[in-house]
């Protein structure tokens, strides 16, 4: 090949063959000469062919270059050199090209075209990032030339004034775009001194643009001297704000800091390795009761209480090894006063060494001592909670139970109900006896109603028990119920208490009716015989004959042994209600009976009275022997006094147990009594009754008495004309 | 002007009273005719009687209260009863050895009763409602 060219050095074709560019050289007919290693291969990749000598550089050229490429040769062919770049973009790797025609002359006559094809990727992409740079850093020139008296500004320092391309400078003019006041009288002032002396600025200064905005900028200036003189100043200017925001930021966070150290709420303080104060804020001073210049340079020790030097010592050593640490602890003033401080430790590693210990101390004297007065006070609520006589059961809407005390499951255990457990239900009736069951009480907790009941439960061992029970509805704020309290109060020993009341109320109100009975005997009875003896000593007064006054004087007897009788009632009645301590003892109800009918003997015989007695021999009633006997011969003396006239008496003893209590029977077979009309003074103070005149009527009055006195109580049941049958109760 | 009524009845079970009170009557010549009813049922009956006879009815009566089978609380609700809104005639006085407020202040609430008198009831007394009955009548 190398014949064809003459005297082709080896070296050269080796260069040639071996040159990192793709090299063809095409004759006047597009068809390839020759062709080096690279344009072998990068024609194989680019299109899939073999490259043969000869063949038309046609055979590989996309037909969408054919058009350019002609353009190019033909141009090449008529002398012209032509060098382009091509950039072939792809995703992956963005490629440039240089792509270079030259003419081959022979005999000054052009005989072949060489295109060499160069990869510029490398420089283009250099190019870009410079320029990149450039605009990034935005570093714009300027230059004043005293000589030829012209200025000029890069694109980029009008880009920065904010100018534009074409704007036309002027010296004098630029300086105009400083800042007026302290940045351009600066500016000037160095443009002068740079002119005398020849010596350079660098300066940062405040620009205000063309669009009025203010920037930061740095203006360098140099100079170039001739003979001694300035001839040339130039340099560089740069916008800066940026970099002068990040400063100022950096200014800022710096002051920042310094103010979060100082004025932290918190003490914030630095120790070094020996536990020495390096930094003290006013916060960790005030804590210490002591000043900053004090604290500095000295041991933390005597600020650490002595039980607790072990502790914080191990706590440092742990900062000291890198690990940050909060604790709680003690913490004694220089006044020698102690504080409970939360402390947290964090180590300072400059190069990955710990130098010093940073510490931010909370005083947490106040919430300890709240903390533990808060507990102090749940334990104190909850001891009364637990501890109060008073059972409760905190329960949600839904009768969830919250929390109950021991008296509450008490309470339910002993109504035999299976026992309270937290988070379950309280379920089915919660009082049997009442039927009040769960969804009466919500529905009237729900409407804000309290329910209140009290429940009587009985049992074995004790005596019975009272309670008192309330539901609590507990609204929220917008009286919306957000649970239910129940409270279970014993009330066994008032409601005792009330019974005896009631008792003794009972037992006040028989004694004001015995005492208004009394009343009754003494206006009724008692007046009746002193109003007759002053009528009688009336007539005696004015008596006309002797025989006149015997009649009265006879009269006067009579009524004063009616007034001895009635006294003696009385007398009856008021010792009753005197026998405090009476004496009550067995009896044998048959040696009573007996004695009653010994008295009424003569009666018995006249009226022929059968006395039917059903009475066991045996039969006994504890009970005050006096009081016994007036009532047996009281009661057989009245059934025989108003036995019936038709009928021979017959008066039935018998006895049975109601409820436990023996009640002894007298039954009648007499005339009766009309209990509609005389039931309520039967046992009244009246005279008579039933029309007999000799009749006590103060007998009954005084057995009823007698019987209540011993606890025990009287009744009647009886039919005109058929009988009367009395029932004594006996304790 | 004569006080002499034609009847006064008794009605009470005391029977010294009766006849302390029937001696005082004769004594002041105070009527022509006393009965004497041991309670209440009897007067009544007796009213009755002499209704049905159209027999003359007392002018004047002296009612106790407490006597058995009727007393006189009853008595005066028979009464009321028999007059059926007419006045019978009679003046009653209600003559009790009672003190009791009570008493007197239900005697009051009647307007059968006259007035209540407490025995023993004095021959002055005695004269004035024999001068009050007589103008009444």
């Amino acid at each position: 090949m190398a014949t064809e060219f003459g005297d082709v050095d080896d070296m050269i074709w080796s260069y040639f063959e071996n040159s990192p560019d793709v090299v063809f050289i095409l004759d006047k007919d597009k068809r390839i000469l020759f062709y080096n290693k690279n344009a072998s291969k990068y024609i194989l990749s680019d299109s899939g062919k073999s490259v043969e000598k000869g063949d038309s550089v046609y055979n590989y050229i996309s037909p969408k270059m054919v058009e350019s490429f002609d353009i190019h040769f033909h141009k090449t062919l008529s002398g012209q050199q032509i060098e382009r770049n091509i950039n072939v973009f792809n995703p992956i790797n963005d490629k440039w090209w240089s792509v270079s025609y030259q003419p081959i002359h022979k005999n000054a006559q052009i005989v072949a075209v060489s295109i060499t094809i160069s990869d510029i990727t490398t420089i283009k992409k250099t190019e870009r990032q410079h320029e990149e740079i450039s605009n990034v850093s935005r570093v714009g020139g300027w230059e004043a030339d005293y000589i030829n008296n012209t200025n000029s500004w890069s694109p980029v320092t009008k880009q920065i004034i904010e100018l534009p391309d074409d704007y036309p400078v002027g010296m004098y003019s630029a300086l105009d775009f400083y800042k007026n006041g302290n940045d351009r009288e600066t500016i000037k002032e160095a443009i002068r001194t740079a002119l005398e002396t020849g010596q350079g600025f660098d300066l940062e200064l405040q620009v205000k643009t063309a669009k009025g905005r203010t920037i930061w900028t740095r203006t360098k200036g140099k100079t170039e001297s001739h003979n001694g003189k300035v001839v040339r100043l130039y340099g560089t200017f740069q916008d800066t704000t940026e970099k002068r925001n990040i400063y100022e930021d950096l200014l800022i966070s710096q002051q920042y800091y310094k103010s979060l150290f100082e004025q932290n709420p918190n003490a914030v303080f630095a120790l070094d390795l020996n536990e020495k104060f390096i930094s003290v804020n006013e916060n960790a001073a005030l804590l210490a009761e002591s000043t900053v210049p004090d604290m500095l340079g000295n041991s933390f020790a005597p600020y650490c209480p002595e039980d607790e030097v072990g502790r914080v010592m191990e706590n440092f050593n742990k900062t000291q090894k890198g690990k940050s640490i909060s604790y709680d602890c003690g913490f004694i003033t220089a006044k020698g006063n102690r504080k409970e401080i939360n402390i947290t430790n964090l180590p300072i590693i400059i190069n990955g060494v710990v130098v010093a210990i940073y510490a931010i101390a909370k005083d947490i004297s106040e919430s300890i001592s709240a903390k533990n007065q808060l507990e102090k006070s749940e334990a104190n609520l909850r001891t009364v909670f637990d501890n109060t006589d008073i059972g409760y059961v905190l329960l949600t809407e839904s009768f969830k139970i919250v929390s109950f005390n021991n008296h509450a499951q008490a309470y339910i255990l002993s109504k035999g109900q299976s026992p309270l457990r937290e988070n379950e239900y309280m379920t089915g009736t919660v009082d049997d006896a009442r039927s009040i069951d769960t969804a009466e009480v919500r529905e009237n907790v729900r409407n804000g109603k309290k329910v209140i009941y009290e429940r009587n439960i009985k049992s074995t061992g004790n005596d019975d028990q009272w309670y008192n029970i309330t539901f609590h509805p507990v609204s929220g704020l917008q009286n919306e119920v957000l649970g239910i309290i129940m409270e279970i109060e014993n009330i066994t020993a008032r409601k005792k208490s009330e019974l005896e009341l009631n008792k003794s109320f009972n037992l006040l109100n028989e004694q004001n009716k015995r005492l208004l009975n009394f009343s009754y005997i003494i206006s009724h009875n008692l007046r009746s015989h002193t109003s007759n003896i002053k009528s009688i000593l009336t007539f005696l007064e004015d008596a006309e004959n002797e025989e006149e006054k015997a009649e009265m004087m006879e009269h006067l007897k009579n009524v004063s042994n009616s007034l001895d009788e009635t006294i003696h009632n009385l007398n009856d009645v008021v010792s009753i209600n005197n026998s405090v301590n009476l004496i009550y003892r067995p009896l044998f109800l048959i040696e009573f009976i007996s004695k009653a009918t010994d008295v009424l003997k003569e009666q018995i015989i006249q009226k022929k009275v059968i006395i039917d007695n059903k009475l066991l021999i045996d039969t006994s009633v504890n009970f005050n022997p006096a009081f016994l006997e007036s009532i047996m011969l009281n009661f057989l003396s009245n059934a025989i006094k108003y036995s019936h006239p038709d009928r021979r008496p017959v008066i039935t003893l018998d006895s049975y147990i109601d409820n436990g209590q023996f009640v002894l029977i007298i039954a009648d077979n007499g005339i009766g009594i009309d209990l509609e009309k005389n039931g309520d003074k039967l046992f009244g103070f009246y005279k008579t009754f039933n029309g007999n005149s000799d009749a006590r009527g103060l007998g009954l009055f005084i057995c009823k008495n007698q019987v209540e006195y011993m606890g025990g109580k009287i009744e009647v049941e009886s039919e005109l004309g058929r009988g009367t049958t009395f029932k004594i109760f006996f304790k | 002007m004569s006080t002499k009524l034609k009847n006064i009845w008794v009605i009470d079970d005391d029977k010294l009273y009766t006849f302390l009170l029937t001696k005082t009557l004769a004594k002041l010549q105070a009527c022509d005719n006393i009965s004497v009813y041991e309670n209440g049922k009897l007067g009544i009956d007796a009213l009755k009687q002499q209704i049905a006879q159209k027999g003359d009815l007392p002018e004047l009566i002296f009612l106790d209260i407490n006597m058995s089978v009727m007393d006189g609380w009853e008595f005066i609700e028979e009464y009321k009863k028999l007059a059926d809104g007419n006045n019978l005639g009679s003046i009653i006085y209600v003559a009790s050895s009672s003190i009791s407020t009570d008493d007197m202040a239900k005697a009051k609430s009647h307007k059968e009763i006259h007035d209540y008198i407490v025995k023993p009831i004095s021959a002055a007394t005695i004269m004035s409602i024999l001068e009050k009955t007589a103008r009444t009548n």
